[in-house]
């Protein structure tokens, strides 16, 4: 139980490292802060015109258009500058992997409650000898899982990275005012 | 000045609101506000299975089926939002799925682990 909670806390210090990285990179730049502040800006503009008349004007519907589209030049000019961090934070992540793998190699640090199919059992069984239980769990599992749940907890928290767009298309999402907005 | 001292104290929170019915709501709002319900939710289910000794496929498809029918009837019943103003269901719980599986997962076998290894 105590590599359990080890590998945890190195998953936690590797994410606030990330995102500490990402932080002095990008995030505190005044380029980036001015992205923010105009999606942000926007982001209202664009939810106060589509609250209104459930039928929307000709000069509603071109106003909508270009809010949408300062919108999406706005997240993409934030997005390339985020590119920066993406490799460096990468490679921070790899490193880590690796040196947990070489830390608790041969070490199983869990009892998995349920029998992993082949496709994850190279994760769950990483670093683990060729006997070991099926229900073994493996310190990079368990690193890999902390990563992915701090990494969003954080970011979460702390916002420091652009608000969540919009993350299925226009015609999924609502694909009658699609529609109607081709017409 | 009076009309503003007003606005200012009756501006609330994320977390105000979100044990206040009938509240308005700001999409990337709600999403953060459904992101901690759902990390609960996964934080309380796995430490319930582990707790219970429960193993195998059964509980995912409990924690999957849960995880979208738990937040949506909060967002539904308790806040009074209707989905459709939003995107629709997926596109509120898209973001915290994934999370949400990593803590479910990582709170179940530690506490499996803990009590039954």
């Amino acid at each position: 139980m105590n590599d359990f909670v080890a590998v945890l806390a190195l998953s936690l210090l590797s994410s606030a490292v990330s995102e500490s990285m990402s932080y002095v990179l990008v995030y505190r730049k005044e380029s980036f802060q001015r992205l923010k502040a105009k999606v942000l800006q926007t982001e209202a503009r664009l939810e106060e015109e589509k609250a209104g008349a459930p039928v929307a004007g000709k000069h509603r519907q071109r106003r909508i258009a270009g809010l949408e589209s300062q919108l999406s030049d706005a997240r993409r000019s934030a997005g390339s500058l985020q590119m920066r961090t993406t490799i460096a934070v990468g490679l921070v992540q790899v490193a880590a992997i690796y040196l947990i793998g070489s830390w608790f190699s041969g070490r199983v640090v869990a009892t998995l409650p349920f029998e992993p199919i082949s496709m994850f059992r190279s994760l769950t069984h990483r670093g683990l000898p060729e006997d070991a239980p099926a229900s073994a769990c493996s310190a990079t599992f368990v690193f890999v899982m902390g990563g992915l749940a701090f990494k969003a907890a954080l970011d979460r928290y702390l916002q420091l990275g652009l608000p969540k767009g919009n993350s299925l298309p226009a015609w999924v999402a609502d694909p009658e005012a699609f529609m109607a907005a081709k017409k | 000045m009076g009309t503003d001292k007003i606005e200012k104290q009756t501006k609330l929170t994320v977390w105000q609101r979100a044990f206040m019915r009938d509240q308005d709501w700001r999409k990337d709002e709600l999403r953060t506000c459904i992101f901690w319900v759902v990390a609960a939710f996964s934080l309380a289910t796995g430490f319930a299975f582990g707790l219970l000794g429960l193993r195998g496929l059964p509980c995912f498809i409990a924690y999957f089926a849960g995880v979208v029918v738990a937040p949506s009837m909060y967002w539904s019943n308790f806040l009074g939002i209707d989905e459709q103003d939003f995107g629709g269901k997926m596109e509120i719980l898209n973001d915290s799925i994934g999370s949400g599986a990593a803590i479910f997962m990582l709170s179940w076998t530690g506490m499996y682990s803990l009590l039954y290894a």
